[in-house]
């Protein structure tokens, strides 16, 4: 009987990101550089920057939460084809873990130094978010950090605005300097672009089997998702100020999720690469994408654009495509060495 | 005092299998998004009782150890 409350509580919700995600899905089958969980998460903002009374979806987004994050995540650890990183050479290895890190400090220093953003969590889930996948990404990060929702609209925007400035830039900037041919060209998408559409797109000007070897690439950064998490956790606790600091109790419980969750994607896989299940991932396909972009919906909806400080906005999406910048020059300059 | 209304909802999350579904209850409990509490929330008694019923419903005990929020945190 509770169950069945619950569900009816949920049900409003769940249609609304059902919805979302299914249109996402449409539109992107209407062109093939448009990614579906992208315009999934963008429709959800949108709709929650103009919904005013949201509390009758509140429920349907705790079960997106709670529930179709780790089956989500379980569904993309399907997609990442782990056998596929014997191809990866190891000098992109080590450059994705550097961008890592720069991303994280470039972003703090410039936030805090600079722009005298005293909030460290928004500088540590926009650093972590812009290394890994983005918007999905920040959806995972949530629980670990215990992000507030005009911390996550902050990242939210910085991601999208960042993305998309950084695809332009590499094909219609940087790539008519540079002339990187096409495995380093696939590389440098996959190593320096935040959400896996936009490398697709920026991969797929140039070709498909370009966007294979980025999307290669892209995957390893993905599969890193769990550690930085719990990186962000520690960071958060240790730097974020003790305004920002996560009960002892929460921290637990976000390290034994973390836990569950890395092996449900890793989980995923393994036996979505090594075992016949292998066949299956293509037809899984659709239903990840409508599942993990019920999730990234369920985020958005709880953005609020009109609520945030514009100025704070302006200034993070700044310093993350700064970070951006600082990312393409080192692994330009490395790739060209 | 400030903070006493993030502290009841922390120790709904750090209980609860189910973290924010049961926070998602307790904003329809109460009718609004408490996530949005934070440590500098000024405290106030009536809806604080309010949350301690939700808690105890939510978490299906019959009432909730209010002392563990006076004496330690979370």
């Amino acid at each position: 009987m509770r169950i069945i409350n619950l569900l009816k509580l949920a049900l409003p919700g769940l249609i609304v990101t059902f919805l979302l995600s299914f249109l996402g899905l449409q539109l992107a089958a209407l062109y093939h550089l448009m990614d579906a969980l992208f315009l999934a998460f963008l429709g959800a903002v949108i709709l929650g920057s103009i919904l005013k009374q949201k509390s009758f979806l509140f429920m349907g987004i705790g079960v997106c939460k709670d529930i179709l994050i780790p089956v989500g995540l379980f569904l993309y650890g399907t997609q990442v084809g782990i056998k596929e990183w014997g191809t990866i050479k190891f000098d992109v290895f080590s450059l994705a873990v550097l961008n890592l890190a720069i991303y994280f400090v470039v972003i703090f220093i410039i936030n805090r130094y600079l722009f005298r953003i005293l909030n460290n969590r928004i500088s540590f889930l926009n650093g972590g978010a812009n290394a890994i996948c983005g918007v999905s990404a920040t959806a995972v990060f949530i629980p670990f950090i215990d992000a507030k929702n005009d911390e996550v609209t902050m990242t939210l925007i910085s991601i999208v605005v960042t993305g998309l400035v950084s695809v332009f830039a590499t094909w219609f900037l940087i790539q008519p300097v540079v002339n990187l041919p096409l495995q380093e060209y696939a590389e440098f998408c996959g190593l320096t672009l935040n959400q896996t559409g936009l490398v697709k797109a920026a991969a797929g000007f140039m070709s498909h089997d370009a966007v294979n070897i980025a999307i290669t690439v892209k995957n390893f950064r993905t599969s890193m998702i769990i550690p930085v998490a719990l990186l962000l956790m520690f960071l958060s606790h240790w730097f974020g100020g003790k305004k920002y600091k996560m009960p002892g109790e929460l921290r637990k419980s976000a390290v034994i999720y973390g836990v569950f969750i890395a092996f449900l994607f890793f989980g995923g896989a393994l036996l979505f690469t090594f075992t016949p299940l292998s066949g299956y991932t293509n037809s899984i396909k659709p239903v990840f994408k409508i599942v993990f972009g019920m999730t990234l919906a369920s985020v958005g909806l709880l953005c609020n654009i009109r609520h945030v400080s514009k100025t704070k906005m302006i200034l993070n999406t700044l310093s993350s495509i700064i970070a951006w910048v600082v990312v393409a020059i080192v692994t330009l300059t490395v790739i060209k060495i | 005092m400030a903070g006493r209304l993030k502290q009841i909802v922390d120790y709904v999350k750090a209980k609860a299998f189910f973290k924010n579904m049961a926070v998602a209850q307790l904003n329809m409990i109460v009718g609004f998004n408490v996530e949005d509490f934070t440590e500098e929330t000024p405290d106030d008694p009536e809806l604080e009782q309010k949350l301690l019923e939700a808690t105890s419903i939510i978490l299906r005990s019959n009432s909730v150890d209010t002392t563990i929020f006076k004496k330690e945190r979370l």
